[in-house]
């Protein structure tokens, strides 16, 4: 059920920029903690935090893998967000799109007396 | 034109929007009621029954919706800034007829090119009641509306 899906805790977990590209690169496939930890100028062990705090939110799942913890995402934690803001988008959209036909007409009255 | 909808920490939404239109006339767009009344309604089948809009800062306003099956609800908020052609701050809640929390809302204007950029940024009290706007959004099934939006968000 999408509203139930709707974890508090997993916007949370997204609200801040770092771990909001860390998602975006998981988006295109399994990593490392080395390899995401690479783009940024934080410490490795900045990056585990990050990653535990998306991990308990359910949003990436690690494995062990001999010494490494690759990461990938868990495309379900965000499938409810996801058709959530679609949907809102869809909703505003559609209301600015009419804002546009009712300003082109202010306009023309404008320019007609 | 494209909606551009992000959104920040876990209590804002933002939604930026160009219009060809000049931010005079955009801004007049969001405190007319006559204008308003035109275009601020949900999806199909839903039309604002009854408005008022005391366009003054601590002024009120109300839309009463009337949607299919006899749905409806109401919106009330207070202007507390207005910087003609360039700013809004308001607070609003929908009434079910139980109100929802508080969404203050800053909607900003600015010129860009021959048309108008604008922001709105919406901030709930926690992310527990964005949550609950959503919820009320999905539930109300009011899609292509900004009140849709509000009840999305607020909801």
């Amino acid at each position: 059920m999408l509203i139930e899906s709707l974890n508090p805790a997993v916007l949370a977990a997204l609200a801040d920029p770092i771990r909001l590209r860390i998602v975006d690169r998981l988006a295109s496939g399994e990593c490392t903690v080395g390899e995401l930890a690479a783009p940024f100028d934080v410490s490795q062990p900045a990056i585990s935090r990050h990653i535990r705090v998306l991990t308990d939110a359910g949003i990436v799942v690690q494995r062990v893998d001999g010494a490494r913890r690759p990461c990938r995402l868990a495309p379900e934690s965000l499938a409810a967000l996801d058709a959530w803001l679609t949907q809102l988008r869809k909703t505003l959209s559609a209301q600015y799109d009419r804002l546009d036909a009712v300003l082109a007409e202010l306009e023309d009255e404008t320019h007609d007396p | 034109m494209t909606l551009e909808l992000t959104l920040v920490g876990d209590t804002q939404i933002v939604a930026t929007r160009h219009f060809a239109a000049p931010p005079s006339l955009v801004y007049r767009a969001h405190i007319d009621p006559q204008i308003i009344r035109k275009w601020m309604i949900g999806s199909d089948g839903w039309t604002i029954d009854t408005i008022s809009v005391d366009a003054r800062v601590g002024g009120e306003f109300t839309y009463r919706y009337n949607g299919p099956d006899n749905d409806s609800f109401a919106i009330t908020g207070t202007f507390m800034e207005l910087d003609p052609g360039r700013r809004i701050l308001h607070v609003e809640r929908m009434l079910f007829p139980d109100p929802t929390p508080d969404n203050r809302i800053e909607t900003v204007f600015e010129a860009q090119g021959s048309g108008t950029l604008m922001t709105m940024t919406m901030t709930l009290p926690d992310a527990e009641t964005r949550q609950m706007l959503m919820d009320m959004g999905i539930q109300t099934g009011m899609e292509g509306s900004y009140a849709g939006l509000d009840a999305a968000v607020s909801a």
